[in-house]
């Protein structure tokens, strides 16, 4: 499987008075043709900005290295005119806010029309023909009606189901959805996980699903990266991590869903707080929370393989050699 | 959008109301007795008291101001006390030279504002922005009286290619109006400026970068239609002040409009003629907030449909 999107220790510091704060530390991933990779991790791990940093739509005066290719060019490298070629042409990005991610004051029309004119060339006419009939392929109900309508006049629901079509305008080849049914309410979000669903298998895109939940994950994902404190520290194909989590954290993260569909157990949250950035201490970040600490934790953890394509940043599992990335 | 229309309309309505009763009582606030103005100060006591009875003075308050509205609206705003002349017609006289010029102001105020909050904000902490902004600050606190004569002495007498003061066509308000512009410019580049920075950090300007828009086409298309709606606002309620405002560019340049007129029947204590400025100032006002909504209605569309 050749890998769409490559990504190579990436790291990312925002600058917060006048000082550098490491928010994303020496990431890789790796996102084939046609797959689906879910990133998980608690709120403020660093997802959002990752996935930013591949768009390259971070705050100017931040610090990202690493590489991050796309089919083979490091778009870390690209000047910023050839990267607005790529942004939602190549790369498109689906955001968690449907309610504040449309213009409040252009028409559905206009702002799915936005993307093909850009990089299609397509006279206005037609952009709007087109956003119809992508209306349409989201399941839009009167589609020529809410072309000519406001954000305003729809449902969150609907709202995401239009950014779903603004993604989808040009085809993509790698589709970013940071959180795309956090803000939604249940009925609704497996709708539009469904909808994700169908259309990357038809349309062969790969993808990176930013989420917090393992259940979506288990539905809709081939692989998963645990992110923790800016880390990734478990990655691997879904069945094997759910069924041999090695990382303590993602152990912890497993507990937290209920067993059985439809009863209400309760959630075991995993103790403690994510470090801050400006207070993360040397050695494994997730020590002051683990269960399993020990002595040798206070020095940082190498990611060790733990199983085919599996790989743990924990040093319960060094004896397993550190890995080839 | 009618639901929308006739309920700011009918707001506007009852403003209105309390305005004419806050100047009718304007009467009654300046010490000078209107009986007294009118006979002069050498008459006999029993002549003013019969021009009392005569104006309706001794009548009761509400019966007073039933009678004031009455005249009011056959377009009857009483008589000069130093004229004699009907107030009606000395403001009719004046609205069209002080409107001609408070919209050349105003126009001047934009010209000079919208580009510099655009160029500012999108240079935001750099040193462009800075020198720009200082620049701004530096006319917002110069005197339009100062500045105006300034301009005059300059443009006037120096290099004499504009008129040294007076009322009438474009010639004579290139200077009043980029005197105005120069002091009130500041106040639209602040405001849009800090209201584009405000729409910049919006979930749906990165949604557009995110599209593959250029930062030209986010700022024009994304940021500055939804950054006016506060600066349309300001521009609203601020040509309303114009006419107030007018009044010292109108002393300044010697130009014979409202402003003039408000501005000698003070000092002459001429109630009417103040009364009818006022009012018709504060209708202005009035006016030109209600135009304010409706413009803002039609540029964005979450208040139309509300
Ligand atoms: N522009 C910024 N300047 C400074 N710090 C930032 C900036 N953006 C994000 N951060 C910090 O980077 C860290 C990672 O944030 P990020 O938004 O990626 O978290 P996340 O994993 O997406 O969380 P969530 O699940 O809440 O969306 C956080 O500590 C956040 O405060
Ligand atoms: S390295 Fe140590 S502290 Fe970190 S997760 Fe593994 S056992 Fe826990
Ligand atoms: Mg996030």
């Amino acid at each position: 499987m050749a890998d769409v999107l490559e990504v190579r220790d990436l790291t990312i510091e925002f600058l917060i008075e006048e000082r550098y704060y490491r928010a994303v530390q020496g990431v890789s991933f790796d996102i084939g043709e046609g797959e689906t990779l879910g990133l998980v991790g608690e709120s403020g791990c660093g997802k959002s900005v990752t996935s930013l940093a591949v768009m390259r739509l971070l705050p100017t005066h931040t610090k990202v290295s690493g590489q991050v290719k796309f089919r083979g060019q490091d778009l870390l490298k690209v000047g910023e005119p050839q990267m607005r070629q790529i942004r939602g042409n190549e790369i498109s990005m689906i955001f968690q806010e449907p309610m504040t991610s449309l213009n409040p004051v252009h028409r559905i029309g206009t702002q799915i029309s936005e993307s093909l004119i850009l990089h299609r060339n397509v006279s206005a006419a037609k952009a709007r023909a087109q956003s119809i009939d992508l209306l349409k392929l989201v399941g839009i109900p009167r589609a020529e009606q809410i072309v000519d309508e406001y954000p305003h006049q729809l449902s969150g629901g609907m709202r995401q189901r239009v950014m779903i079509a603004m993604a989808m305008a040009c085809q993509p080849s790698v589709l970013i959805a940071d959180e795309p049914t956090t803000a939604l309410d249940v009925t609704i979000q497996a709708q539009i996980l469904d909808l994700m669903r169908h259309l990357t298998a038809e349309n062969h895109m790969s993808t990176l699903l930013i989420t917090h939940d393992l259940g979506v994950v288990a539905e809709m994902c081939d692989r998963v990266a645990v992110m923790y404190a800016g880390q990734i520290v478990e990655q691997g194909p879904v069945r094997e991590i759910f069924r041999h989590p090695s990382h303590p954290y993602t152990v912890g993260l497993m507990n937290c869903i209920p067993k059985i569909a439809g009863e209400r157990k309760r959630l075991v949250p995993i103790e403690g707080n994510v470090p801050s950035l400006q207070n993360m201490g040397v050695g494994c970040r997730f020590a002051p929370r683990c269960p399993k600490a020990m002595d040798v934790c206070h020095e940082e953890p190498e990611e060790y393989s733990v199983g085919t394509e599996h790989t743990c940043r924990c040093w319960l599992h060094a004896e397993a050699g550190v890995t080839s990335r | 959008m009618y639901a929308y229309l006739i309920r700011r309309i009918s707001g506007a309505v009852v403003v209105l109301l309390g305005i004419s009763i806050i100047t009718f009582l304007l009467v009654y606030a300046v010490p000078a007795d209107p009986a007294r103005m009118i006979v002069g100060p050498k008459a006999p006591a029993a002549v003013v008291a019969a021009v009392r009875a005569q104006l309706g003075l001794n009548l009761p308050l509400p019966v007073q101001y039933i009678h004031y509205m009455d005249r009011l609206f056959h377009g009857d705003l009483g008589t000069s006390y130093i004229y004699s002349l009907p107030v009606a017609k000395m403001i009719l006289q004046r609205i069209g030279p002080t409107a001609w010029l408070a919209l050349w102001c105003w126009v001047a105020e934009l010209v000079i504002g919208i580009p510099l909050g655009i160029y500012t904000a999108r240079h935001a902490r750099h040193k462009r922005d800075y020198i720009v902004s200082a620049v701004a600050l530096v006319g917002i606190s110069l005197p339009v009286f100062w500045l105006g004569l300034v301009l005059l002495y300059w443009f006037g007498f120096e290099i004499p290619i504009l008129p040294l003061g007076g009322s009438g066509g474009i010639q004579y308000v290139i200077l009043p109006a980029i005197t105005y512009g120069i002091t009130g410019a500041a106040y639209y580049t602040r405001l849009l400026k800090s209201s584009m920075l405000e729409v910049m950090g919006q979930d749906y300007v990165r949604t557009a970068r995110a599209k593959g828009a250029s930062e030209r086409r986010v700022t024009w298309r994304h940021v500055v239609r939804n950054a006016l709606l506060p600066v349309v606002t300001f521009g609203g309620i601020d040509i309303g002040y114009l006419l107030t405002g007018v009044v010292l560019i109108e002393a300044t340049f010697n130009w014979n409009g409202l402003g003039m007129l408000a501005y000698t029947a003070i000092q002459n204590d001429d109630v009417p003629v103040i009364m009818g400025t006022v009012m018709l100032i504060a209708v202005g006002v009035v006016l030109f907030t209600l135009l304010v909504d409706i413009i803002y209605a039609a540029i964005d569309p979450r208040i139309r449909y509300e």
